[in-house]
């Protein structure tokens, strides 16, 4: 690699980083997309990361001379993204999730086996030079663990037998034959509900259905569950039964209550069983009663 | 007339359904074309108000009067960004949709643009989703050549224009004020509200954020109208179908589509087909990883007659119909409508474990309530599961989980510690054993009932 460059932004290395004259095309039809040049940067690192595998001093250079911002500005957005890589990587990128809903389904087996495979732990490339391996946060795919991505697809459903045919295809025929061999399993695969399913029957044994009784579910104090701001996911919680009054000012940036939960007091409207079936420890066949409706 | 029990997965499973010709054939910019030439802005938006269509992408917040919020200067653009971040852990609903039926999101976007004036609309998918962008630049380049999208669509001299932006792998750029610095070129971090979107959003301009869900069911609203629409659902203010997901140790994961209403209950028994290896259930996170978990054996306590949920008092908290409010009520969230569900051989405090390592990772490290308190959460958890925990270590979860609470930027913290408070206390004795015992029971890990499947070794 050149000796990396100076500041401001302007390459200096007798290596300076270049496009592709259709990727050069590509960048100038993603600037015209956005108000500001600066918009384009992410996408603009994603194109030159398609042609350099990384993200290398030159290509940051790059990228701040292309877009007109200074390199420190590129650099704070490539660190910030885990996508971006910021070192030299195998020639496919494997990335395992071992978020809950895929640990669920055993995605610690996958993460041993390809570390096994590959002779290197999460965050290492394999010794031919093939594979780097990576540990995954959730990747839309909870459905479907445990699942791997490599470079941009998606391999779900996995079993070790199945994971090992994928990477033997990708070993042996490279990234773009085995992606055509294995197409139909990129796209979303999981199950919908099949042609005709029904809703689910009346429910008896729930007290009331809901349509019949619709005053006694609407929300007790309109303010209090639809406050004049923009949402965002999780406002601090407001049971009903804590319902601020009517005239109480909208939830803020800063959400004032806090659940004091020390003393574990309830903060919904919901009560544990009594003392002898909750102190049930979470051992293999030590069920309560209650727990076991949860499957009828 | 007997009511859609599909509207969104409609055309998931028609061959080649991502394709123009495919959507199209099946009902695609119908809408589109009738809302630019026949009708108003202002009735569009109406209909939307009427159809009480709750966010999709987390919070829940009527759609119809986020867009009210808006009030533009003539000087001023207007931008409609569509988030499909779509990174909570337990979440992929969204991708359903850009993978398999892209024509209805950019048909939304076209509609939504014209109700709120917009004229470019951005959609922002995360990263990693290569193939829903790469299935959503060819839809898109389809409606440009069929005239749908560009100066004139339909004839109507209303120009829209609709570009998929991709993300780099950064969960925080689903919050929105995060995701408008990330579309900005900028890194991911949150930004102090007010000023909300609608008034200083993307580019410093008026801006709708909605998630994918939102905007894909809006063809579907004015298709059956606002009120129908609304009826669909099974609960007062918060109308329509919607997009179940179920995860976990169920006998069939995936994506279902049911009204607005249906209880956590008939999710996993009757659309998810039930518990995997028939074990009972222990927990079930109901929306996405920053709602608080919910367990079948605890029941709704509320005794007083003008209790929202006094309907379902003394019923398992699974029996409470899933809506934004009653969930609200119960002490949780509807989040993003996608269940992470747990058989009784996983062991909470590793399950919380798992979920505190996600977070430390995501955390964007701005605000030091939240960079830090991850942290914490995750080294005494490691302490906990590996043997070396106190029994202390439950308050002070507790206390520091109470410290971080709306002392940030933004919600990923309240995320963080709103399910996190609601693990110790719903499981309280299980991280009390765990200190106890020197570390986590035998035999009781998360991935106990499908390790043996994954490796082919089930009997
Ligand atoms: C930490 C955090 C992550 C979020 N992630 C997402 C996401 O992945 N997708 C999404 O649509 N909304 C997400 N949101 C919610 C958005 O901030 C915003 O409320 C939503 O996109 C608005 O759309 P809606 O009203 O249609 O739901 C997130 C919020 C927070 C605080
Ligand atoms: S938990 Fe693995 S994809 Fe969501």
């Amino acid at each position: 690699m050149g000796t990396y460059s100076g500041p401001l932004g302007k390459p200096e290395s007798t290596m300076a980083f270049a496009l592709t004259p259709e990727r050069e095309q590509q960048v100038d039809d993603i600037i015209t997309r956005y108000p500001t040049r600066r918009a384009a940067l992410i996408p603009v690192l994603w194109v030159c990361q398609k042609q350099n595998s990384w993200i290398s001093p030159e290509v940051i250079d790059y990228v701040a001379a292309r877009l007109e911002i200074s390199a420190a500005a590129v650099k704070g957005v490539v660190t910030f993204y885990t996508m971006f890589h910021e070192h030299e990587v195998g020639e496919n990128v494997v990335w395992v999730c071992r978020t809950l809903s895929c640990d669920l389904r055993g995605a610690k087996a996958v993460q041993e086996h390809l570390e096994e495979r590959f002779g290197c732990h999460a965050g290492g490339t394999s010794k031919n030079g093939k594979f780097s391996l990576f540990k995954a946060e959730c990747l839309a795919a909870c459905g479907q663990g445990p699942m791997i991505q490599v470079n941009d697809r998606y391999f779900e459903n996995l079993d070790l037998t199945k994971l090992d045919q994928i990477l033997d295809a990708y070993e042996k025929n490279g990234a773009e034959a085995a992606e055509k061999q294995f197409a139909d399993t990129a796209v979303y695969n999981g199950h919908v509900a099949p042609p005709g399913m029904e809703p689910p029957p009346a429910r008896p044994s729930v007290g009331a259905p809901a349509a019949q009784k619709p005053a006694s579910i609407a929300p007790p104090k309109p303010a209090s569950i639809a406050p004049p701001k923009p949402a965002s996911i999780a406002p601090p919680p407001k049971p009903a039964s804590v319902a601020p009054p009517a005239s109480a000012p909208p939830a803020a940036a800063r959400p004032a209550p806090k659940a004091t939960l020390v003393g574990m007091p309830a903060v919904g409207a919901s009560s544990p069983p009594p003392a002898d079936t909750a102190a049930a420890p979470a051992a293999e066949d030590t069920t309560t009663d209650d727990a076991k409706k949860g499957e009828e | 007339m007997a009511e859609p029990q599909k509207l969104l997965t409609a055309r998931y499973d028609l061959p080649e359904s991502w394709t123009l010709a495919v959507a199209e054939k099946h009902g695609a910019y119908k809408i589109a074309r009738r809302a630019l030439t026949m009708m108003q802005p202002q009735q569009i938006k109406d209909e939307v108000k009427t159809a009480a269509i709750r966010g999709r992408g987390g919070a829940g917040f009527p759609a119809g009067m986020k867009w009210g919020f808006l009030a533009p200067k003539p000087t001023d653009q207007v931008y409609l960004v569509v988030n499909g971040d779509e990174s909570e852990p337990g979440t992929f609903k969204d991708r359903s949709i850009m993978e398999l039926d892209p024509h209805r999101l950019i048909e939304g976007c076209i509609v939504t643009c014209y109700a709120t004036g917009a004229h470019v609309a951005y959609i922002y998918v995360r990263g990693e989703l290569g193939f829903s962008i790469q299935r959503l630049e060819a839809a898109v380049e389809e409606a440009r050549k069929a005239g749908y999208l560009g100066e004139r669509p339909f004839g109507k001299a209303y120009p829209v224009q609709v570009h998929i932006h991709s993300g780099a792998g950064a969960y925080i750029c689903g919050e929105e004020t995060a995701l408008l610095n990330s579309l900005e070129g900028k890194r991911g971090e949150p930004r102090l509200k007010p000023p909300f979107p609608a008034i200083s959003g993307a580019f410093g301009m008026p801006t709708v954020v909605n998630n994918v869900e939102t905007i894909a069911s809006v063809p579907d609203i004015l298709e059956l109208g606002g009120e129908r629409w609304a009826k669909l659902g099974k609960l007062p203010g918060d109308g329509g179908l919607r997009l179940y997901g179920v995860s976990g140790h169920v006998k069939r994961p995936g994506i279902y589509e049911a009204p607005v209403g249906i209880t956590m209950r008939e999710l996993i028994d009757h659309y998810a087909g039930g518990m995997l290896n028939d074990r009972p259930l222990k927990a079930v996170i109901p929306g996405g990883s920053s709602t608080p978990v919910l367990r079948p054996d605890w029941k709704v306590d509320a005794p007083a007659a003008d209790h929202p949920l006094h309907a379902w008092h003394g019923q398992s908290e699974i029996d409470v119909p899933m809506g934004v409010d009653t969930y609200r009520a119960l002490g949780t969230m509807l989040g993003t409508c996608c269940a992470i569900v747990m058989d009784d051989s996983v062991n909470m405090v590793d399950v919380t474990r798992n979920l505190m390592r996600f977070y430390k990772h995501e955390s964007c490290g701005q605000c030091t309530p939240c960079r830090e308190g991850s942290g914490w959460f995750v080294d005494i958890l490691e302490n906990l599961c590996n043997g070396n925990g106190k029994v202390e270590d439950v308050e002070l979860i507790a206390s520091i989980a109470n410290n971080v609470m709306g002392n940030t930027i933004c919600a990923f913290a309240d995320g963080m510690a709103m399910p996190l408070l609601g693990l110790v206390r719903k499981f309280r004795e299980e991280f009390v054993a765990a200190a106890q015992a020197g570390g986590l029971p035998e035999g009781t890990r998360h991935d106990n009932p499908t390790r043996a499947l994954v490796e082919g070794k089930a009997a």
